[in-house]
């Protein structure tokens, strides 16, 4: 009797409990959907209300078990990160219960998600909102396919004095059209110039490469993400009047939108902060067979000096179809830094270590991309799969690697090791 | 093959809402091609796509037969419809399904999905095709740069010129209808 007794009860405990929007949902969506899903978000729906969620509960189930969404292509075989998204697989089940349940909305108060509060920039930077570029409402080929849905801004600063970035802030009046804007700091007016070949347009057509330096080399934003903050104790040296080049990927949304820009600098810099550089690591040119699926391109970089590695932004094209970069010490010890096995360009934001990686002099940077160009890759652009031969002096598949020299004083010497080797693979590279 | 059934919805026609309920029955004339696609004011797949239906709506209408979208939202009215139509150049006429009536008809799961009704001799509407309106996204979050297919745009020249469709559903791929309760 008594253990009949004893089973019901441990069966009435284990009974799970029925979640409800509230008690449990609201909270999900509270932690994983903002603030994309609210207004002014990137988000294309508000997921802010009962009414909201609850009719687009299936279809939130099945992005998140995809892993579509939150929107975060990082794997987790590499070094932990700030910032990373992801919805556990015991949240998607509370939700998937909740349906199953008829969605019930729980008792309390009534719950509306809310937005966060107001930050003051140290400088501000954007373009006339008076004349905005106009979005096409559906992608349109330009003069080459490589800058599709693509265009460069400049966003001066005027800043008077030289500034201690630490972080960048990125706001647009079309948030679901603009899917991933890269930033370099432009201190010699060479966007400018770009700028003003079509002063009639706001803008211009080519990439945000400014010189060897890569877009997205002073960080790079994409869906979920519109701040770029680096790590406590580490600043951008930003000289005066400095211009923001902002190379921004739009995807079309189906009607005409109006896009302006504008980025927020802050400058948080603590005493001893260290000033932060950018080591590129590049394939300049890739040539690839149509359906070719599986070509792997390499570089190997010998660190001449010691460095705390802080984040990475990566960079490659559609027919790039996963990537990683690992360190390798003098004992032949490996570390994997960053890897995507299912890359997307779209989702290629820069990414900071919680604790920055020291690479010692003589060590090996390795990365490697792989390519698909064949029709199984859904986002190859090359549709039928054709034969590729890609150039560009600042890369056509990169790893921008965020690093400051252990030893302050080797900062030239970095930066001009980094600039010679640029140079010599654009000498090797015909 | 399934027939279209007589539904009772509410409509409302691209320019002027009517804000009125009427009953709507499609009809047609034999040989005349209809196409219905499943959307909703806020599916950002199927809006992606919205400048190709209004192409098709236009094919469509050339050759005498018209094409119905259809918000399958519980939550939408005609302001919304209205305004949608407006932000991306719609003209065709817009139904709101408010019951499911059509979706369930249809059996339809996602937004954007297309049906393409081809009227026979005697007037019988017939589905020829049912499914992707294109390959502009493989799958939510795949989206290519441009479709390269274009499912319901062969479907329709195909019933227009009453040639045999190869393939009569492709599982479409967008914003999953949620049931009602």
């Amino acid at each position: 009797m008594i253990e009949i007794l004893l089973a019901t009860v441990f069966a009435q405990q284990e009974e799970p409990r029925v979640p409800t929007w509230k008690q449990d949902v609201h909270e999900i969506i509270l932690s994983n959907c903002m603030p994309c899903h609210s207004s002014g978000g990137a988000g294309a729906f508000h997921l802010l209300r009962y009414e909201d969620v609850a009719g687009r509960a299936s279809f939130i189930v099945e992005l998140t078990r995809n892993g579509v969404m939150p929107p975060w292509k990082v794997d987790d075989s590499g070094l932990p990160v700030h910032h990373k998204r992801g919805i556990s697989k015991e949240e998607i089940e509370t939700i998937q219960r909740w349906i199953d349940a008829g969605k019930p909305e729980g008792d309390g108060a009534e719950i509306a998600i809310c937005g966060g509060g107001l930050v003051i920039p140290d400088a501000t930077g954007h373009t006339n909102p008076d004349t905005p570029w106009i979005i096409p409402a559906e992608s349109a080929a330009r003069w080459h396919k490589g800058i599709r849905d693509k265009r460069t801004f400049v966003l001066p600063i005027n800043n008077p004095n030289p500034m201690k970035v630490t972080s960048l802030k990125f706001s647009t009046t079309a948030p679901r059209a603009v899917q991933m804007v890269c930033f370099v700091f432009d201190h010699q007016g060479r966007a400018r110039m770009f700028d003003g070949w079509d002063p009639d347009e706001p803008g211009y057509e080519m990439m945000g490469d400014i010189g060897w330096v890569p877009s997205g080399a002073h960080g790079k934003i994409g869906p979920g993400s519109g701040v770029v903050s680096l790590p406590h104790g580490f600043h951008w040296e930003v000289p005066p009047n400095i211009d923001v080049v902002a190379e921004t990927h739009f995807r079309p949304t189906g009607k005409i939108e109006q896009l302006s820009l504008s980025v927020d600098l802050f400058e948080d810099a603590i005493e001893g902060s260290r000033a932060v550089q950018e080591i590129v690591s590049m394939i300049r040119r890739i040539v690839i067979e149509a359906d070719d699926d599986a070509f792997v391109a390499t570089e190997h970089l010998d660190i001449p000096i010691a460095v705390d590695v802080i984040g990475i932004t990566p960079r490659a094209g559609a027919e790039c179809s996963g990537m990683n970069i690992s360190s390798t010490n003098s004992e032949g010890t490996k570390q994997l830094l960053l890897s995507y096995s299912d890359w997307d360009p779209h989702y290629g934001e820069t990414v900071f270590f919680t604790k920055p990686f020291r690479v010692m002099k003589g060590d090996t940077i390795t990365s490697a991309w792989n390519f698909n160009n064949s029709d199984s890759n859904p986002r190859n652009p090359f549709v039928p799969a054709q034969f590729i031969d890609l150039a560009r002096k600042t890369g056509v598949a990169n790893f921008v690697l965020h690093v400051a020299p252990v030893q302050v004083e080797q900062a030239s010497d970095l930066y001009e090791w980094n600039l010679s080797m640029l140079r010599k693979r654009q000498r090797a590279v015909q | 093959m399934k027939h279209l059934w007589c539904i009772c919805v509410f409509f409302l026609t691209s320019c002027a809402t009517k804000g009125i309920l009427e009953t709507h029955i499609l009809q047609g004339e034999p040989g005349e091609v209809d196409v219905i696609v499943f959307s909703s004011t806020d599916c950002p797949i199927a809006n992606a796509m919205a400048p190709e239906i209004e192409r098709i709506h236009i094919s469509v209408q050339n050759a005498g037969g018209d094409l119905f979208l259809v918000h399958v939202w519980a939550g939408r009215t005609n302001i919304d419809a209205q305004k949608h139509a407006d932000d991306y150049g719609l003209t065709m006429e817009v139904i709101i399904d408010t019951e499911h009536e059509l979706v369930d008809s249809f059996n339809a799961t996602v937004t954007p999905e297309a049906v393409v009704v081809l009227y026979d001799e005697d007037g019988t509407p017939k589905v020829i095709y049912q499914g992707l309106v294109n390959n502009l996204f493989d799958s939510p979050g795949n989206r290519r740069d441009e479709a390269t297919q274009h499912y319901v745009r062969d479907a329709v020249a195909a019933g227009i010129k009453n040639e045999a469709i190869s393939t009569s559903y492709r599982a479409p791929t967008g914003c999953i209808i949620e049931q009602k309760q």
